[in-house]
């Protein structure tokens, strides 16, 4: 079994600090909300009135709808927003009439069964908010799982939202997992934390105690390091297992703490995935903080309700995530889609140098699939030598780019070479 | 299709945006720099026992004091100046001066003039700059891109071009031969000639320092200590020297014990101290330019080089082990990457299995060869 190496990111504490000591704030009527075309079927047409939790969009992969996080009309279909992979994408835009009409109502769902969880999660249209944006029912479904580990590690340098969400619904969340433990059958739920998050390890621990479920829910600290996030190292660091594709391999499965809250919404409030927390943060935020906002919503509108940046003209880096793995986004009509779970604004003197590579195979001791990025940089037009360096393995951690003492882009193009060959050519 | 106009627009970079190298310490410029305080310790060493004792006790003139900083002081600047020129008269560069410094051309000079004899000519020292830095390094694309270290090539080129100059040298510091102790080392093991050469006594002499032949030789304590400082600013892989030492200790050892050699602790401990060998573990063998860049790659590459450079020392009639043995893996650095990493990352168990069994089966083949050889000869 390959050990994945972890590295302590340089500032990560004072990132961190910028968001984590003030209240969550809400943001819960935006003017317009968005969402995207690529991958999904439109239900609905031009013009016609959805009501909140409405379903408007039905994934082409999956059985998963989107639902529509405002009531108002529908006034645009080719709205061209940025996504969070920073590419200008075609997207449905909904005028919000304020009216807050709902197409569900409040009520507790009983949930008795296996099936009726999984139902209810896709009914809700409830996916993976850690940033991939996979259907949990799918999760759910896979057989034989022994084991839940609930991902609240955060290895993202400013994000905060997963503490935040720990420490204003750490009751909510435990109940939801003993619900979940006893429904699916697990045996274990593991918490996988920072060990520098004592208020929420705390404030869990407390809360599991009073429930008396010391038995079943665990809570394990991991470094403060970065990929401490990525599923393989948590399945390997929490249950001591490998897996090769899915972590339904080792018979356990990953959710995010996020997403462990939808769940608790849909199930108590029989409320569709229509609302999540996100950090907007930065050096050039006038005013960092978590804020709970609707799906669909415009990054533009956002900044102006938490008082902008520090100077205009300082502030010019936008990334849509996190500074690790986030993308370059140009203009400030990004969406908020629900794998986007931070946005931050930075500003960087330029310092674009980039020297030729010394050889000293940082890049390859770092890799977490164990890649040689160099050698993927330098055979990139070669598509048979890509297959043999397995450049599909890649996970876009980035981590390779930011080791490298020459600042020579590796991992862009690593994840290029994955693309290419997804693609096939 | 419209986009919304009047919204602000930023910089695009390429992902991620956090980097290591913006910090002082960890970009290239930083760690090649840093080595050139490594050499400071060695050089002092040898200067101050070979020149400023002597000079104190009036053995030697103020002038020839001075010559060991002169002389790496020269190789230095040479190597220096002749990759500005390329830089200005071939690649038509306005700042030849910066970009010469940028791709850290006084490395391979310091080093050249480290592993080359003191006595040597610095006529010859000026043809071996021109070769470390224009032949084996600026043609090939400069810093990052040469395929054989400059250093070690240049230096085998001037010890097989200008043996009898260098030997015969300029003679500036009195009493030092020109003969290497390596000179013996088949002697000692064929001929059992020279018995005291491997006593305890003179094994500590020559760990604490007594070639004066060339700075680089002259005392492995002093590698050790760099080795450690090195180690400890995580500016080389120490596992890498020290796997290097060890496989040479091995090598050495356990091929004259199988062949009931009474002395071959001492005798691996004699040729692991003597020579290049602990030069080279610091500074030749983890040269990261020129070697893998796989980490498991690199391991493979220190072993093969460990396993030629005994083979050389015991059986070529050259007097040179190290440098040759580091050159011939260069030829092998990039394929031994490229198929170390497309290995390590399949996911078939069979291939790593052939691959292993491979690697083994290679040094099995040369061990034993220097088996029959040294029954031979013994």
């Amino acid at each position: 079994m390959k050990r994945i190496r972890t590295i302590r990111l340089k500032g990560c504490d004072l990132d961190k600090r910028l968001s984590e000591e003030k209240n969550v704030s809400f943001f819960l009527e935006p003017e317009y909300v968005y969402y995207p075309l690529k991958d999904f079927v439109f239900l609905k047409k031009i013009d016609d009135y959805v009501f909140e939790g409405d379903a408007i969009l039905k994934s082409s992969k999956f059985d998963l709808y989107v639902f529509s996080s405002v009531s108002g009309y529908i006034i645009s279909t080719d709205e061209l927003m940025y996504d969070k992979s920073g590419n200008l994408e075609k997207f449905i835009k909904i005028k919000n009439d304020f009216k807050n009409n709902k197409s569900y109502e409040k009520r507790i769902n009983i949930i008795n069964s296996k099936n009726d969880l999984i139902k209810l999660c896709k009914e809700k249209g409830i996916v993976g908010l850690g940033g991939g944006a996979f259907p949990t029912y799918l999760k759910l479904q896979s057989e034989n799982v022994r084991d839940l580990i609930v991902n609240a590690c955060e290895c993202e340098p400013f994000l905060t939202c997963d503490y935040k969400l720990i420490l204003e619904k750490s009751r909510q969340i435990i109940e939801i997992l003993n619900l979940i433990r006893t429904i699916m059958n697990y045996d274990n739920i593991f918490i996988a934390i920072k060990k520098n998050k004592i208020n929420a390890i705390k404030l869990l621990e407390k809360e599991i105690i009073s429930m008396n479920l010391k038995e079943y829910i665990k809570i394990k600290t991991v470094e403060d390091c970065y990929p401490v996030g990525y599923e393989k190292y948590l399945v390997n660091k929490v249950l001591n297992k490998d897996y090769k594709t899915r972590p339904a391999e080792a018979l356990t499965i990953v959710l995010n703490i996020a997403t462990v809250y939808s769940i608790y919404e849909a199930v108590m409030f029989n409320k569709p995935l229509i609302e999540r927390l996100v950090t907007v943060s930065g050096y050039s935020i006038k005013n960092p903080k978590n804020v709970y906002i609707k799906i669909g919503t415009c990054f533009k509108e956002l900044i102006q309700e938490i008082d902008g940046y520090i100077e205009e003209e300082s502030a010019n880096y936008l990334i849509a995530g996190g500074a690790m793995t986030g993308n370059s986004i140009k203009s400030e009509s990004l969406v908020f889609t629900p794998g986007l779970s931070q946005v931050t604004v930075l500003s960087r003197k330029k310092n674009e140098f980039e020297l030729a590579c010394m050889g000293c195979g940082k890049c390859n001791y770092y890799c977490p699939s164990n890649l040689n990025p160099y050698l993927i940089k330098l055979y990139f037009k070669d598509l048979d030598m890509l297959y043999d360096l397995r450049a599909d393995k890649c996970v876009s951690c980035n981590i390779c780019s930011y080791v490298c003492p020459s600042r020579i882009e590796l991992s862009y193009f690593a994840s290029k070479a994955k693309d290419k060959i997804r693609r096939g050519k | 299709m419209k986009e919304n106009n009047n919204l602000k627009e930023f910089n695009i970079f390429k992902a991620p945006y956090l980097r290591s190298c913006d910090s002082t310490r960890n970009n290239t410029s930083y760690i090649m720099k840093s080595f050139l305080i490594a050499f400071v310790p060695l050089f002092l060493f040898y200067w101050i026992k070979y020149s400023f004792i002597p000079l104190i006790s009036n053995e030697i003139s103020f002038s020839t004091y001075l010559y060991p900083f002169v002389f790496v002081l020269f190789s230095a600047l040479f190597s220096f100046l002749f990759e500005a020129l390329y830089f200005s008269l071939v690649l038509k560069e306005e700042d030849c001066f910066k970009k010469s410094y940028q791709s850290f051309s006084l490395i391979p000079g310091i080093i050249l003039s480290f592993v080359l004899p003191i006595n040597t000519p610095i006529w010859v020292l000026m043809i071996a700059c021109f070769f470390s830095s224009i032949v084996s390094k600026m043609i090939f694309g400069g810093f990052g891109y040469n395929l054989f270290n400059p250093a070690m090539l240049a230096y085998l080129f001037v010890m097989s071009a200008f043996y009898k100059e260098i030997s015969n040298g300029n003679l500036i510091i009195d009493g030092i031969s020109n003969v290497t102790p390596l000179n013996n080392i088949k002697d000692l093991l064929f001929n059992n000639f020279n018995d005291n050469l491997l006593t305890k006594d003179y094994l500590i002499e020559s760990f604490l320092g007594n070639n004066s032949h060339s700075i680089a030789e002259s005392s492995p304590i002093f590698c050790l200590l760099i080795l450690a400082y090195l180690s400890v600013r995580s500016l080389i892989n120490y596992k890498l020297s020290i796997i290097y030492l060890l496989s040479c200790f091995l090598f050495t050892f356990l091929l004259p014990y199988s062949l009931n050699y009474d002395n071959s602790i001492n005798f691996s401990l004699y040729s692991i101290l003597n020579g290049g060998i602990m030069f080279a573990s610091v500074f030749i063998v983890t040269e990261p330019v020129t070697s893998p860049r796989n980490a498991c790659a690199k391991y493979i590459y220190v072993v093969f080089t460990a396993l030629f450079t005994v083979l050389l020392r015991l059986f070529s009639d050259y007097n040179e082990g190290v440098a040759s043995a580091v050159l011939f893996m260069n030829l092998f650095s990039q394929t031994i990457d490229k198929i170390t990493s497309k290995i390590i990352v399949s996911d078939s168990f069979k291939k790593k299995a052939i691959f292993i069994f491979f690697i083994i089966l290679i040094i099995f083949i040369i061990v034993l060869y220097m088996l029959l050889r040294l029954k031979e000869l013994i």
